[in-house]
């Protein structure tokens, strides 16, 4: 049993460096704030949607509690969405810049959730900003402002002997990225199974792909969408690719040797998505790259000394690399 | 399931071998001012899945109790109210030579009348 828990401590808490998850934080939250909130969740959109509705179609269930606790008119206003989303934008900076990190992400959480469940409590409900939203509030929890914060300057300025107070490496610095790659693996997973087990086979047949990235290349005017549903062959292949990607990405959990390549083919992937039929899956592009940098980073480590190393060991002893 | 915690079962279903062909749909409305205006989501107040799933799929089939529920949601903030309503549905269908594209009638909808004009 005691093995069990050490393997289990091992995989989610192992002593890491918190600059990575500093370095996410602030990737994360940059992106969120600058790109993500005014494109999935704009205040314009959350203003007639409350203008015009006095009921909601299909309330998500953060709605349906909030509604439960407060009256609809007196919370589910124009007015109070127009400060419920300032304050989350600025619940944003602070957690961009790591002041008062772990309540600023957690505002900023709270406010994105909110935001977006009353976007889809219209009838309408998509996933792309999903994974996203959950791996904010699982950087609320974790050390995230330890490194590259106001909060960790004022620390050390309160120190003043320039010691920052707090260690550098901590063991609960690295599960907001294992489990964003455990849920990614699922969501995955769940994705492909759902085709295999539904659309069956069939699903592969190159005619599926072709209808669907018809549909939505028609609908949202896309070229390269357009071009890719005539050709069959070319729809086959990419309908094989497509099960073969989703169904086995949680190989990567399996193998971390190759985790990084089924990152970069997710990247891929949905840039691919993007480009044909519009899904707008950026989100899961930034998370993918997020775990290509840092998941692992002596992966790259091993990488840059066998390429690069090798040739220029000039350059490798400029930069302190080591040969392991 | 709700809300981020979701089901991944999206275009899920597989398709049959044969044409492959998608409609667009454009919905009109024109006022009584005889403005014609795209009823977009931000007009009707909803995503426009929803639009098509509570109005525009029961309009095909010729309930003209929706476009009336339709007409009242449209109509309950505008200063110009709008007195007709337009389903235009372009056919778009894969050929070998490409694209090939068609039109369907057009349903139209008028405020206060109980049947598809």
């Amino acid at each position: 049993v005691q093995r069990w828990i050490d393997g289990w401590n091992a995989y989610w808490f192992p002593s890491t460096s918190t600059l990575a998850l500093s370095i996410c934080r602030i990737v994360v939250v940059a992106v969120h704030v600058v790109w993500f909130i005014p494109a999935f969740a704009s205040l314009p959109e959350q203003i007639y949607l409350l203008e015009k509705n006095s009921d909601f179609v299909n309330p998500q269930l953060i709605i349906s509690a909030i509604s439960a606790a407060v009256p609809r008119a007196a919370f589910f206003t124009p007015d109070v969405f127009t400060v419920l989303h300032g304050a989350t934008l600025i619940a944003g900076i602070l957690a961009l810049v790591g002041l008062f990190t772990r309540v600023s992400l957690l505002l900023l959480t709270l406010g994105t959730w909110i935001l977006i469940a009353h976007k889809y409590s219209y009838g309408d409900q998509h996933h792309p900003e999903a994974l996203l939203a959950i791996f904010l509030l699982l950087l609320a929890c974790a050390p995230s402002g330890q490194r590259l914060s106001l909060d960790a300057l004022i620390r050390r300025r309160v120190l003043s002997n320039g010691a920052t107070g707090l260690p550098n490496r901590l063991e609960t610095a690295m599960w907001p990225l294992r489990l964003t790659h455990v849920l990614l693996a699922l969501t995955y997973f769940s994705t492909g199974m759902s085709k295999l087990i539904e659309g069956g086979l069939e699903w592969m047949n190159g005619y599926t792909l072709q209808s669907y990235t018809f549909q939505d290349a028609v609908n949202r005017k896309l070229e390269l969408g357009l071009w890719l549903a005539q050709h069959h062959e070319l729809a086959i292949a990419l309908s094989i690719f497509t099960i073969l990607f989703e169904t086995f990405f949680f190989v990567s959990l399996l193998v971390p040797r190759i985790a990084p390549l089924f990152f970069v083919t997710g990247v891929f992937f949905h840039l691919g998505l993007f480009a044909t039929g519009g899904h707008p899956f950026f989100p899961h592009i930034v998370l993918l790259l997020l775990l290509l940098f840092f998941l692992d980073p002596q992966w790259w480590r091993s990488r840059v000394n066998k390429y690069l190393g090798a040739y220029h060991p000039s350059w490798r002893r400029q930069v302190g690399l080591q040969r392991y | 399931m709700s809300w981020p915690f979701l089901l991944w079962t999206m275009y899920k279903d597989s398709r049959p071998p044969g044409p492959i062909q998608t409609r667009a749909t454009r919905l009109m409305g024109v006022t009584s001012a005889g403005n014609p205006q795209v009823l977009t989501a931000d007009i009707v107040g909803l995503p426009m899945p929803t639009i098509a799933k509570l109005y525009i799929k029961r309009m095909r089939a010729g309930d003209s109790l929706a476009a009336q529920q339709l007409f009242r949601r449209i109509n309950a903030h505008s200063p110009d109210p709008f007195v007709e309503i337009r389903i235009e549905t372009s056919m778009y269908r894969l050929t070998d030579s490409g694209v090939v594209l068609g039109e369907n009638p057009v349903l139209t909808f008028r405020a206060d009348s109980s049947h598809l004009n």
